[in-house]
């Protein structure tokens, strides 16, 4: 048995949660099965789609009425590949559970991070003195954080740029200040699953253990045991043909 | 002695070395920012690695809500609960503050939460969005970061009334340095933890003075006699659990303990008045001052008041507070003005609610 097929079966033989069982109602085909989305995780609770219990954090995605709980495995943490390993990175994340989300990323890979404070004056000066080599941002923030660029004499070893929706020629600007600049592909209640070299037309591919379904939007598998997997998941990303079975590019 | 510049310089050669010579494994140690809120400029800290095991209760926190303002400190909490070793299986919720609108109430309900640890007044706003039954299974409040009211106490007690309440020591400059407490302390009284030394500078006819915190830092540095801005006393009596030292915080200088005009203003009083007088206004703020008039110093208090529905009388909210608060062990503001050692209380009441930095503070000095 493949390991998607054995991810199928645990979802919907498992004696903790009916959420998938109850979602397929018997179909075991992974081509056939009905998807999943942010509505189904809103409606049903997180303690009614837990797949295991590990020690790990939970977080709170989402905003008004649409809120939904997401559980994270310290161990599923520190496995996500959101960036190059470094001496001390620096975390600046516009919502607070990402931040503890990739700081604690951080640790299970065996780096001590610094976690930014939303203030960028703050966060701008903590960085300097911890002389930073590398940082893990999403857009919003890496746009806050600019002026840190200035007080820069070398350039970063990476900066990894984590969301959903990225603006590569703004992106741009910042490509003198880091030897790589990577874009990840990434929700809150899925983690990672494409990357793409920073470019004005950035070229995604999937990252491992992610299959990836495009048919303009991307629907997303990841062969991981999270205590809520993610499978034939609608992330409401719309993707571009590249030419290439490979890759992908993010719809404008 | 050390101030606030002396502490920072010891952490900036840390943070020097740290950078200078990284250890074998960074991840056994963290780094965190302070606030800066107080004096001078926020520094960069640096720890050993966190662990809660010193509390005796941690293998049956399942469902721990950790509830800060600053990220730091979510973060440092949340370090602590992953590097325990006797809660597997167990979860973490680092709460912002920005979380706490009506539809929280189904996810805090989702997650049950059975312990927290917050700063106290964050967990008084948390609690108005948990039913009676999510409440119910709450078993410990771990606090930090402010001092507790009684009133504040007691109402963490009908709220979560199965809950302990226990409160430890913590700042960002010092880490915590008190024991997980006895069941024989008294609100805001502490046992310090192993190898902290604790002493109070300037100690009044009461034995309140400036409290001073002496502990090893990183890389062989030391932290002597650190004036933290807490006003504090040791306790005479003995303990019954058998710890040699038992000290008592008081609050900030100048904010929970002001001295003026050679009265005592203590934030915990103002709360019990503004409690009594719930039905004259919903919220104050009180700002004391010493000031000079015909060439007499002369205590001065602001209190600035909110009510969200009615029209709050200057005149009787005046003369009830004065006649309510205690500036001295005996004596009322009311007292005092008629000495004309206190102006009489001015009044102001603010159309809108009341905004204010940081822990909600209700008193401070006008300097």
């Amino acid at each position: 048995m493949g390991e998607l097929e054995q991810l199928v079966t645990f979802a919907s033989e498992s004696p903790f949660s009916d959420f998938y069982r109850n979602k397929w109602r018997g179909e075991k085909a992974f081509e056939r099965l009905p998807y999943s989305s942010r509505a189904d995780f809103v409606t049903v609770p997180l303690s009614h789609r837990r797949y295991k219990k590990e020690k790990g954090m939970v977080k709170i995605v989402g905003t008004g009425e649409q809120t939904f709980l997401s559980e994270w495995s310290f161990l599923d943490i520190g496995r996500e590949p959101y960036a190059p390993h470094s001496m001390r990175p620096f975390v600046y994340l516009t919502d607070s559970y990402e931040a503890v989300e990739k700081s604690l990323w951080c640790y299970e890979n065996g780096m001590m991070p610094l976690v930014g404070e939303k203030d960028s004056d703050m966060a701008i000066f903590a960085a300097g003195r911890y002389q930073i080599d590398s940082l893990i941002v999403d857009e919003e923030s890496l746009m806050k954080f600019a002026p840190f660029f200035s007080t820069l004499r070398a350039p970063l070893a990476s900066i990894a740029v984590i969301g959903s929706a990225f603006s590569p020629n703004t992106l741009m600007s910042f490509e003198r200040y880091a030897q790589s600049i990577r874009l990840v592909l990434a929700l809150p209640e899925t983690g990672a699953f494409a990357a793409a070299p920073l470019s004005r037309t950035p070229e995604f591919i999937p990252l491992p253990n992610c299959i990836i379904e495009h048919d303009s939007e991307i629907s997303l598998t990841k062969i991981v045991r999270y205590p809520t997997p993610i499978i034939r998941y609608k992330t409401g990303i719309h993707t571009t043909s590249t030419g290439s079975d490979r890759s992908f590019s993010l719809a404008v | 002695m050390m101030e606030r510049s002396d502490i920072a310089a010891l952490y900036n050669e840390i943070l020097d070395e740290f950078v200078a010579h990284p250890p074998e494994k960074p991840e056994e140690y963290w780094i965190r920012m302070t606030s800066g809120t107080t004096t001078g400029r926020p520094f960069l800290t640096i720890w050993q690695k966190k662990s809660a095991a010193e509390w005796p209760h941690a293998a049956s926190m399942r469902r721990f809500i950790v509830a800060y303002g600053l990220l730091a400190t979510r973060m440092s909490n949340v370090l602590s609960f992953r590097n325990n070793t006797g809660n597997e299986g167990a979860l973490v919720l680092p709460l912002d503050a920005g979380a706490l609108n009506p539809s929280v109430e189904r996810l805090l309900d989702d997650f049950a939460p059975d312990s927290f640890y917050a700063i106290p007044s964050f967990a008084a706003r948390i609690s108005e969005h948990m039913n009676e039954k999510s409440r119910s299974v709450v078993h410990t409040l771990g606090f930090s970061g402010e001092a507790i009211s009684k009133t504040l106490g007691d109402t963490f007690m009908s709220r979560f009334p199965r809950a302990r309440q226990v409160v430890t020591f913590a700042t960002s400059e010092t880490g915590v340095i008190t024991r997980f407490p006895c069941d024989h302390l008294s609100p805001n009284q502490y046992h310090p933890r192993e190898g902290i030394v604790i002493e109070v500078d300037e100690p009044d006819e009461r034995g309140i003075g400036y409290l001073l915190i002496s502990k090893d830092l990183l890389f062989g540095k030391r932290m002597e006699h650190y004036r933290i801005g807490d006003m504090a006393r040791i306790v005479p009596e003995a303990c019954p659990c058998g710890r040699a030292l038992t000290f008592e915080v008081f609050g900030r200088a100048g904010y929970d303990f002001i001295k003026v005009a050679g009265a005592i203003l203590q934030r915990e009083e103002f709360d019990r008045v503004a409690s009594e007088c719930a039905v004259l206004f919903d919220d104050y703020y009180a700002e004391a001052e010493a000031v000079v008039i015909d060439g007499k110093l002369k205590g001065k208090i602001v209190l600035t008041v909110y009510r969200a529905n009615g029209v709050a009388s200057v005149e009787e909210i005046a003369k009830e507070f004065s006649a309510r608060v205690y500036l001295t062990a005996s004596q009322t503001l009311e007292q005092l003005a008629e000495q004309e050692v206190f102006l009489p209380l001015t009044v102001i009441v603010s159309a809108m609610p009341l905004v204010r930095d940081g822990k909600a503070k209700k008193l401070s000095l006008r300097t």
